[in-house]
């Protein structure tokens, strides 16, 4: 496994916890129901994403074991089904 | 100490396999066709930002501005918020790493391997940000499907 740290601060902690919460509200919803993102909120995620992956290399060497998923495609209540069964990270379910 | 054989089972476990942590790997094709693309990505993402060395997303052939211009997620990204944020999104998409080894064994790709690929490193040279071309490696690592024609020799 990479071995990196991720560098963020203790508001850039509860900020991105907090991201991470309002996307998993969905989960006690009717399936399709929008979760609404602010754009200042997604256009951070969108840099803070960037910066994380250019810090990694482009073929990434990982290690076992590893749970491997594709093609979502817009699914979001796949998406939950996909971590309810698999675990939400860090967890294994 | 913990005092009985389970434990001690659990605990080798966990720190043979780091199975405490539930590893993910993506393999592309976040957007379009469904209806809640902005969703995925910004979990996707969060993750990505929250657990950057237990969660992994590669790049798809529709982390493609060209591609989900027209398969969908602008057309969400437009009704919902903006082609400002669309583009944000799509910076970030050249970005995405294209492939992962597993344990120096499991080749990982959204689509499959390419005639012009003869070493890994051709794959870790590739520079980003880019788009995804429309001829070369990283185009048929992103795009490739299985031939039943192609032997290993």
């Amino acid at each position: 496994m990479l071995r990196q740290s991720s560098g963020q601060n203790a508001a850039d902690e509860s900020w991105i916890d907090g991201i991470i919460d309002t996307l998993l509200s969905a989960r006690n919803k009717k399936p399709g129901t929008p979760v609404e993102m602010t754009v200042p909120d997604a256009t951070t995620l969108c840099n803070q994403a960037r910066e994380v992956l250019l810090s990694q290399p482009m073929l990434l060497e990982l290690g076992a074991p590893i749970k491997i998923c594709g093609d979502v495609h817009g699914q979001y209540t796949d998406l939950l089904r996909l971590f309810e069964y698999g675990g939400f990270p860090p967890e294994v379910s | 100490m913990p005092s009985n054989t389970h434990v001690y089972l659990r605990l080798a476990n966990a720190i043979l396999h780091d199975d405490k942590k539930a590893n993910y790997l993506f393999l592309g094709d976040y957007v379009d066709r469904g209806k809640q693309s902005v969703e995925v990505v910004c979990l996707l993402f969060a993750y990505k930002i929250k657990y950057p060395e237990n969660f992994f997303i590669l790049r798809g052939n529709h982390e493609c501005a060209g591609i989900n211009r027209i398969y969908g997620f602008y057309d969400e990204c437009r009704r919902r918020y903006s082609v400002k944020l669309w583009k944000q999104f799509c910076n970030t998409f050249n970005c995405l790493p294209c492939c992962a080894v597993i344990d120096d064994k499991i080749i990982c790709m959204h689509g499959g391997l390419s005639p012009e690929l003869s070493q890994m490193e051709q794959i870790a040279n590739i520079a980003r940000p880019c788009d995804v071309p429309d001829t070369g490696l990283l185009c048929d690592i992103l795009w490739a499907d299985p031939d039943p024609s192609i032997s290993v020799s």
